[in-house]
């Protein structure tokens, strides 16, 4: 029976590329939510920094993101709104631009992985299947504009559920690897939201470091008001 | 009353706290009478974020001062400003009655210019440190009605003066207090106090156009930070960012200016003109009606490492040309206290003691700064020049950072003053100054600690 799924399987015809990243986005970027996560920076020294946020989605790829850990950082937020990302320095009492590649608080994940996750917005490519992993699509991806995370992208997703994250990694434009992610600790968020808990961001030019982030909650049934996503509304 | 208020302080979801604990400790070789060679600054800070209800925060950043100043040059004396302080840099109600509409009262620091270093819009709050502009939190006490939406704000502020305060509080607002200081009455002090409505009103039309910030701003004021009486100001704020630059400007148009001149008979003799009552400095051009501008335009650059490279060219349309700078700065050397009484006038609440002050004299400066976190483990390293273009003199700062864990920040930094080539300075007696050689320091060593929790 088991080799009879494989073959039904592995003589399947890969589906179309749109169909995965709205599948992924579906899965990792629900249209509206709100969330709490947890980042550890490993450093070369194998020391580490803790970070704790609060992160609200809106739609149109809206985010707002508030630093809740380490005291150092409490009070700071970041925005995002379409192509522009923007962090509030509570010292400084006002916001700043930021670029999308900039690192997300020195650790291994950049702004837009964090704030930008539309890959169908940002993407195109091909799907097709890898021989070693007869359960997983490999998306190979191009970036459609300057702005987005990384230039290209190779993602291992499941073929069941299609579009679950498995593993993934991120390139220059010269084809160097700068980055490469564990998806993993699938976990049931409730509002029938089943997404990997954990991502392992490792940083491929220090290799020494690496950068994980833990999702505690993600509530796609909250009510997300559009009165956050206003520059504004920083500091408030 | 304290049932309510413990029954809020229990409910961790809508409380929260934070601060720190900060000491700094400075060493100076001096060059002015009354300037400490040794001061010694311990802070206290306390920061409460209340939400009893949707609808309503109430936030308050607090620090208590406690300061020493230690081998003065000259004679030995109690230096007011190095005394213990209290100050309230925010305390406010912020009532955000409808999803994009919010009214917010009491003290707050609002800025909406684009500038780092300087920020020529900025008609409200006390003024920062251009080598460290995160220093200053302290703002204005005033009541603020804004419309926020993703891409377009507009906002409105009405803000008094601190005519007088004590332990961070103000005893007189937007007007003065009906009694004299007992200061002023025993005759160690001025009586500062006048008929005038101190009071600023600034609005601004906030706009995201074609991914570039817009702000466009107009200010109205009378006798707030500055001399000018009844005075309107419009000014404008962009940034963009370009692949990993991000590029901005901001500016300020009004007429006239609040430029104080020193009387060129007054500067070797300022004697004479206290006995004969002429003003040894005065503001002739208030009432001017010819144009006149502040405004800055600069770039910060991020690496990819995080490493970060900001430049800004500030114009400063109250400067002073080279002439009037040199009248100035014979004043400063030759009589430094007359000088320091003219030059401080009523400034009102000067908000946290910075650790870099700059009185721009000139018209013509440029800021950059480079700064480079974790180049080793935990140690991260800055340096800030800030130049005077007319002089070439310019103010050093270079800074080392080691943050051995989460809360606790150790730094070490240098306060340089560089005269700039002797040609281009200012020649009182034998020696010549350029503006940032004025400083009552030549150099400063500053070691601070500043643990969070």
């Amino acid at each position: 029976m088991t080799s009879l799924l494989l073959a039904l399987l592995l003589s399947a015809e890969p589906p179309s590329t749109k169909e995965v990243l709205a599948k992924y986005d579906a899965i990792m970027a629900p249209p509206t939510f709100k969330a709490v996560a947890q980042m550890t920076a490993h450093r070369d020294d194998g020391s580490t920094r803790g970070y704790k946020m609060a992160i609200l989605k809106g739609v149109d790829d809206k985010m707002r993101l508030w630093f809740q850990e380490p005291a150092a950082v409490r009070g700071q937020e970041m925005l995002r709104n379409g192509e522009n990302f923007w962090v509030y320095m509570p010292n400084l009492k006002r916001a700043l631009r930021l670029a999308s590649r900039d690192n997300f608080q020195g650790g291994d994940f950049n702004n837009a992985d964090v704030l930008r996750a539309n890959y169908t917005r940002d993407y195109e490519g091909t799907v097709k299947e890898d021989p070693k992993k007869a359960d997983q699509w490999v998306v190979e991806l191009k970036a459609k504009t300057p702005d987005s995370a990384y230039d290209s992208v190779k993602l291992w997703v499941t073929r069941e559920p299609l579009g679950m994250p498995v593993h993934g990694e991120y390139y220059t434009a010269s084809g160097k690897m700068l980055r490469s992610a564990d998806f993993s600790e699938v976990k049931d968020f409730g509002n029938g939201l089943k997404r990997p808990a954990k991502i392992t961001m490792r940083n491929e030019i220090a290799t020494q470091r690496f950068s994980e982030m833990l999702w505690e909650s993600v509530d796609v049934a909250a009510t997300v008001g559009e009165g956050k996503f206003g520059l504004s509304d920083l500091g408030h | 009353m304290n049932t309510l208020l413990l029954l809020l302080l229990s409910q961790a979801s809508i409380v929260t706290t934070t601060g720190y604990v900060d000491t700094r400790l400075t060493g100076a070789f001096t060059q002015f009478d009354g300037t400490p060679a040794l001061t010694l600054l311990g802070e206290a800070n306390a920061q409460l974020k209340l939400t009893p209800h949707e609808k309503v925060t109430f936030f308050a950043d607090a620090s208590l001062f406690w300061q020493g100043a230690w081998e003065l040059q000259g004679e030995e004396k109690d230096l007011p400003q190095y005394r213990p302080s209290v100050v309230l840099s925010e305390a406010y109600a912020d009532l955000p009655l409808q999803d994009h509409f919010r009214l917010l009262f009491g003290k707050k620091r609002i800025v909406w210019g684009a500038g780092l270093s300087f920020n020529p819009t900025d008609l409200l709050n006390p003024p920062k440190d251009p080598t460290d502009p995160a220093f200053q939190r302290a703002g204005a006490w005033l009541a603020e009605a804004e419309w926020g939406f993703e891409k377009v704000a507009i906002s409105a502020v009405v803000a008094g003066k601190v005519t007088r305060q004590y332990a961070g509080l103000p005893t007189g607002l937007v007007v003065s207090p009906d009694l004299p200081t007992a200061e002023s009455v025993r005759g160690s002090s001025s009586d500062d106090r006048d008929d005038e409505a101190h009071f600023v009103f600034t609005s601004r039309l906030y706009l995201l156009l074609g991914d570039v910030d817009i702000n466009l701003i107009y200010g109205y004021s009378n006798l707030y930070a500055d001399a000018f009486r009844t005075k309107s100001r419009g000014g404008l704020s962009l940034s963009r960012v370009f692949g990993d630059f991000e590029v901005h400007a901001e500016a300020l148009l009004y007429t006239g200016s609040a430029r104080l001149v020193a009387n060129g008979d007054c500067v070797d003799l300022p004697a004479k003109c206290l006995f004969s009552g002429t003003a040894v400095v005065s503001r002739p051009y208030l009432e001017e009606t010819w144009l006149n501008t502040r405004a800055i335009a600069g770039f910060r650059y991020q690496f990819g490492d995080n490493g970060m490279f900001m430049v800004e060219y500030y114009y400063n349309g109250e400067g002073q040309d080279a002439a009037g700078f040199e009248r100035l700065a014979k004043l400063i050397v030759q009589n430094p206290a007359v000088a320091q009484a003219a030059l401080s006038g009523s400034t009102g609440d000067p908000g946290a003691p910075q650790k870099f002050t700059l009185e721009a004299f000139r018209r013509h400066y440029l800021t950059a700064q480079f700064s480079q976190p974790q180049f080793v483990d935990d140690w991260n390293f800055s340096f800030t020049a800030l130049v005077g273009l007319e002089d070439l003199s310019m103010q050093l700062v270079p800074q080392l950072q080691w943050t051995p864990t989460e809360w606790l920040q150790l730094t070490a930094a240098l306060y340089v003053p560089v005269a700039g080539p002797e040609e281009l300075g200012v020649k009182v007696g034998e020696a010549t100054y350029g503006q940032f050689s004025l400083s009552p320091f030549k150099t400063r060593m500053l070691l601070q600690a500043r643990a969070f929790f």
